[in-house]
């Protein structure tokens, strides 16, 4: 069985397209990366995700992806970064469309008033001046996601296991929409 | 080993990472496989109707050791533009032993990007399609991911670079969320988790 180990650096939900009405299928794979992990032999080397061993953070590069997506660290492109992460980051700025109906800034960085509202913990009190509020626990996971220092945003294990993604309550079934697949 | 190792991966800490050694380039796939493409006219049977059809614009990828194609691809309507040329719908053929009607309709659809390499040439842009198409052959390896966009065929000839894959049939999420204004919350729930399991896809393997 072949072992992934990809971050795909451009996730949006433009990027994501719907078969039936009910399976998204994430497309655009053009910005993809192998990410690098620690060698087996626990030496200075370089391994892939078979030496099964704990990545490693990737050196900076050139900026890419859609403006509202990319991570603050990524704009940077100053400092190292966690491939797997940035896609986390990215999931969440999904997620906050899709509930919200609009992008929480165009970039994030701190020249953006929206982007130094949310990361100094104040994306509930945001999306209330809004007037867009969402429930509680979907503002703590948002907010838990968005933050800025990389360290203090949850891990894909913990966004699985927030109570708001682990709610029963998920309805699939979508409103009409005009049937033009791969539009762009 | 690889059970510790994907729960290692999917609870480490940036710090974990930042003690597991310098940050360092990322690593290289290997190459793009592509086939040689092959255009042609040809005879079409529909086995519902029974029709035989005159149809033109079939791609298919021809072995070098004459052996029949396993599949052809009709390429229809336009669906939309892309960086480096066209999105185009499909029907997929299936070979048939008959050298007057050599193809058969089927039910399945697929969609081709059609990229003109003059155009990948003259743009030299960030997205290099060649490494897209490596990208979809290696998280497809294990064969195909719900969630994940794999690629069935790629095939170019001196002008173009054809990438096949499944056909979707609904547009994309930003199409959904536009129209609904935003969605309520257990829908956004239910795509979320897709988004997810995606993360999940990527990190490890397909059968986790």
């Amino acid at each position: 069985m072949q072992k992934m180990g990809v971050c795909h650096r451009d996730m949006s939900l433009e990027n994501i397209l719907v078969d039936e009405y009910k399976t998204s299928v994430v497309i655009d794979l053009g910005m993809c990366l192998r990410v690098p992990y620690a060698s087996e032999d626990g030496g200075p080397g370089v391994g892939d995700v078979n030496a099964g061993t704990l990545r490693r953070l990737i050196r900076p590069l050139i900026p890419c992806g859609k403006p509202n997506y990319i991570s603050p660290e990524v704009l940077r492109s100053s400092e190292p970064f966690d491939g797997f992460a940035i896609d986390l980051w990215a999931s969440a700025v999904i997620l906050f469309i899709m509930l919200v109906g609009l992008p929480p800034w165009e970039f994030a960085r701190a020249e953006d008033p929206r982007y130094r509202m949310v990361v100094r913990g104040g994306l509930g009190k945001m999306l209330q001046s809004w007037d867009r509020q969402i429930s509680p626990q979907a503002t703590d996971l948002l907010q838990r996601m968005l933050m800025e220092d990389p360290r203090a945003r949850l891990s894909l294990e913990e966004v699985k296991c927030h109570d708001w993604v682990l709610s029963e309550d998920a309805q699939g079934a979508m409103p009409a929409a005009p049937d033009e697949g791969w539009r762009g | 080993m690889d059970d510790f190792a994907f729960l290692h991966n999917a609870t480490a800490t940036f710090d974990d990472l930042l003690m597991n050694g310098d940050p360092c380039a990322p690593l290289p796939f290997e190459a793009a496989r592509r086939g040689r493409a092959e255009r042609v006219d040809a005879h079409v049977y529909n086995p519902v109707t029974h029709d035989v059809l005159e149809v033109s614009n079939i791609i298919y990828e021809s072995h070098p050791d004459g052996r029949p194609p396993d599949r052809a691809y009709w390429v229809g309507r336009k669906l939309k533009k892309c960086i480096f040329g066209v999105v185009k719908e499909c029907t997929v053929l299936l070979y048939r032993n008959d050298a007057n009607v050599p193809w058969e309709v089927t039910p399945a659809k697929a969609a081709v990007k059609i990229m003109s390499w003059q155009k990948i040439r003259e743009l030299r842009h960030i997205e290099d399609p060649q490494q897209e198409v490596a990208a979809m052959q290696y998280v497809s390896k294990n064969g195909p991911h719900p969630h994940v966009m794999g690629v069935l065929d790629v095939l170019q000839d001196e002008d173009y670079l054809l990438m096949f894959m499944p056909f979707c049939s609904s547009g994309d999420l930003f199409g959904f969320v536009q129209q609904a204004g935003r969605f309520p919350e257990p829908m956004a729930r239910y795509w979320f988790r897709q988004i997810l399991e995606v993360r999940r896809h990527l990190s490890q393997r397909k059968d986790h």
